[in-house]
C-alpha cells in the first residue's frame, strides 16, 4: 500500500536575514546608513563638507538602486533579482576585495615606520606573496580534482548504495 | 559544456524572458547560458530538463570530457 508523501511544509513567514538583504529596500538603505555613519566620522575629523558629498553620492546610488528596477544588473546588485549567476559572482567580488583589503593592509603595515625587526617584514612580504598566490593555487587544485573522474570502479568498484533487498555477496 | 536551450527556447517560440521567469532566473543568466558563459547549477539544469520534458544530457553535452576512464 502506498501513502501519499506528506505536504511539503508551507514557507515560513519569518523575517530572516537572507530574506531581509533580498528585500529591495536593504541596500538602498544601508546606502544611505553608509552615507550618515561616513557623514559623522568625516565630521569628527574636521571634514563635514566631503562628508556631505559622500553622504550625496550613496544617497544618489541608493536612489538608483530603489528606482532602477527593470534592471537585471540592479535587481541583482539590489538582492530582490539575485539568482545563482549573481550569486556565484558575489562570491567571487567577495573573495576579490577581501584579498584586496589584505593587500592594502599588509602593504601599509610593511611600509609604516613599526619597530618591528627586518625579519617580520619578510614575514610580511611572504604573507603577501602567499597571500595573493592562494586563490590560484586552490583552483588549480579544484581543476584537478574536478577532472580526475570518480566512478565506482575508482571507489572500490561497488556502488555506494545498494537496492534493498539486493544481497551484498 | 555545450546546450542546446537556445534551440529549446526558439522551437517552443519563448522569449529569454519567459524562460527567465518560468527558472526563477535572470534573463541575463539564461543569456549567459545560451552563450556556454555559464554552466548552470544541478538544480537548475533539472528545472530546465523538467520544463522542456528533456532529459538533461540531451540539453548538456560536455563532448565526453568528463568521460569516466576505465583505469
Amino acid at each position: 500500500m502506498t501513502t501519499a508523501p506528506p505536504n511539503p511544509p508551507a514557507p515560513s513567514k519569518r523575517w530572516t536575514s537572507r530574506s531581509i538583504r533580498r528585500s529591495r529596500w536593504f541596500q538602498p538603505l544601508f546606502a544611505v546608513l553608509l552615507g550618515l555613519v561616513v557623514l559623522a566620522a568625516m565630521s569628527l575629523g574636521g571634514h563635514a563638507t566631503p562628508g556631505v558629498i559622500a553622504l550625496g553620492e550613496l544617497v544618489a546610488f541608493g536612489v538608483v538602486l530603489l528606482l532602477g528596477g527593470r534592471s537585471d544588473t540592479i535587481r541583482g546588485l539590489r538582492g530582490d533579482g539575485r539568482d545563482e549567476r549573481f550569486e556565484l559572482n558575489r562570491l567571487k567580488a567577495a573573495s576579490v576585495a577581501g584579498r584586496v583589503v589584505i593587500l592594502a593592509v599588509v602593504i601599509a603595515w610593511a611600509r609604516e615606520d613599526s619597530p618591528l625587526p627586518g625579519s617580520r617584514r619578510h614575514q610580511c612580504c611572504l604573507c603577501l606573496v602567499t597571500g595573493c598566490g592562494g586563490g590560484s593555487r586552490s583552483e588549480k587544485t579544484s581543476t584537478q580534482s574536478a577532472s580526475v573522474p570518480v566512478t565506482a570502479s575508482t571507489l572500490g568498484g561497488s556502488p555506494l548504495r545498494r537496492p534493498a533487498g539486493s544481497s551484498s555477496g | 559544456v555545450q546546450n542546446i536551450v537556445r534551440h529549446l527556447r526558439v522551437s517552443r517560440g519563448l522569449s529569454q524572458a519567459v524562460l527567465a521567469e518560468a527558472l526563477s532566473v535572470s534573463r541575463q543568466t539564461i543569456n549567459s547560458i545560451e552563450n556556454n558563459r555559464y554552466t548552470p547549477s544541478l538544480p537548475l539544469a533539472l528545472a530546465m530538463g523538467r520544463f522542456f520534458q528533456t532529459s538533461v544530457e540531451e540539453i548538456f553535452n560536455d563532448n565526453g570530457t568528463t568521460e569516466p576512464s576505465s583505469s
